[in-house]
């Protein structure tokens, strides 16, 4: 493997995923372009908060409790693809799970917290619709963000 | 009075009443290039019953150390003096658009970026022609701030007419 | 890992973070960069122009000569830099247009851009023509800031 640039273009790279078959074809060229550089990933999940449907304190209480539970589940396992991947490319790697209604906003303040200095990240996620316009959260990410974002279909 | 058509088939402006160009864009920064602009302007809108919108945009930081040379501002001037640069520069456009008959509204605006400045006073005011003057630097010969007349040329969205300065001079 | 990379130029300084980057990923994976320039089709149609043909003809000269410029200055840092280099001037199609369809033709893995930095309004950024080239490529591309 060749060595790490000098001054190496992107140092730590920021993953999120959705767990759609986009996020994993963006996991696969992020863990690749990381391996290439020389740099290190960051994989991160955002699953939106619980929404009260209910009105009954105690059967929100639980309902919380379990939802709460079953993303963090959820999350683990979309992370473990990424450590999967990450590992069989010899990337080193850290993961995150977040809860945030507004994933762009999860993604943005990761990246910040965490000193990342590229967003790789699928065009469309799960909720998208694919075509002529961007998906919502990767738009977002565009337009908020500060720092630079490679979009893979 | 028949509106009458050309041989073409095409209206003419003086057949219609209308201009062609109804409201043109002249920024200016009092330089010599500037002012060929303005004139030629100033004519135009005569010829064609155009009005004119005039912009001079003081630049509210120091420009870049390798920016265009013959950027017309000193960079060491207070807001209150830019302010008042910029003032001149429209009231100079306007006197002589007055002088010529033809309809004149000045602006100054602060901007650190006069290209965006113009391209918003052009898309902010309707207007639907720009006619300025540029420093003649060509292409991206060094690593510069990178010439106003370029990114005007390469993002607006009705016609530039630009004016250089003649060789050796200007 | 990029080795046909799509270097769009509007003829303004904005192409040279974009430009930098490529150069150097090309220069990782003994690639070559694109590079194209896209002049727009005029907004009135030249048959109805009349009096204003004379004005949109030295504006579509000014244009033209821009395009040049901006991919002559490509060739010359690519060059420099010691990358192969291709340069293309397309005509009548919209900058998303040109971009998306040139790495496609051109058989590009990746486009690399600038952002605009104008203003950081965030409305206006993603009225530009080129926020649509994310949504539109089936190359990823690298937006810059």
């Amino acid at each position: 493997m060749d060595p790490p640039l000098y001054r190496p273009l992107f140092r730590r790279i920021l993953v999120p995923t959705d767990g759609s078959a986009a996020s994993e074809r963006a996991i696969l060229a992020g863990v690749a372009f990381a391996r290439a550089l020389g740099a290190d990933i960051v994989g991160l999940t955002a699953t939106p908060g619980f929404r009260v449907l209910s009105t009954d304190p105690e059967m929100i209480e639980d309902t919380a409790d379990q939802y709460a539970a079953a993303s963090r589940e959820r999350g683990r396992r979309l992370l473990a693809t990424i450590e999967q991947a990450a590992g069989e490319a010899g990337v080193a790697c850290r993961l995150e799970q977040t809860v945030s209604n507004e994933p762009w906003e999860a993604i943005v303040e990761t990246a910040k917290r965490l000193g990342c200095d590229l967003i790789v990240m699928a065009s469309h996620g799960r909720r998208g619709l694919s075509g002529l316009l961007l998906g919502s959260e990767t738009q977002k990410v565009l337009v908020h963000g500060t720092i630079p974002v490679l979009v893979h279909r | 009075m028949n509106p009458d058509k050309e041989a073409t088939g095409t209206p003419t402006a003086a057949a219609t009443g209308k201009p062609l160009y109804k409201r043109i864009l002249v920024p200016t920064d009092g330089s010599d290039v500037s002012a060929v602009a303005e004139h030629a302007a100033i004519e135009f809108a005569r010829a064609h019953g155009s009005e004119i919108v005039t912009l001079s945009v003081a630049q509210s930081y120091p420009a870049y150390a390798a920016a265009e040379a013959s950027m017309a501002v000193d960079p060491n001037l207070d807001n209150d003096a830019l302010r008042a640069w910029a003032e001149r520069n429209v009231q100079r456009v306007s006197a002589a658009a007055a002088a010529a008959g033809v309809a004149c509204t000045p602006l100054t605006v602060f901007s650190h970026s006069p290209s965006d400045a113009i391209l918003d006073g052009a898309r902010d005011h309707g207007c639907d022609l720009i006619f300025m003057g540029s420093h003649g630097r060509r292409g991206l010969s060094r690593l510069l701030a990178g010439s106003e007349t370029q990114k005007v040329l390469a993002e607006a969205e009705v016609p530039v007419m630009v004016f250089r300065p003649r060789a050796g001079g200007g | 890992m990029y080795r046909r990379i799509l270097v769009p130029t509007d003829g303004t300084e904005r192409a040279i973070v974009a430009l930098d980057t490529a150069l150097r990923l090309a220069a990782m994976s003994q690639g070559m960069i694109v590079a194209v320039h896209a002049s727009p089709p005029p907004y009135v149609m030249a048959p109805e122009l009349g009096l204003a043909a004379p004005i949109h003809e030295a504006w579509r000269r000014e244009r033209e000569q821009l395009g040049q410029d901006a991919v002559a200055y490509v060739r010359r840092c690519a060059s420099a830099a010691q990358i192969p280099c291709e340069t293309l001037l397309v005509q009548g199609l919209t900058p998303c247009e040109a971009i998306v369809r040139t790495a496609r033709e051109q058989l590009c893995d990746l486009i690399v851009m600038a952002s605009r930095g104008r203003g950081g309004l965030a409305g206006r950024l993603m009225g530009s023509e080129t926020w649509k080239v994310p949504g539109q490529s089936a190359v990823p591309v690298l937006v810059l800031r």
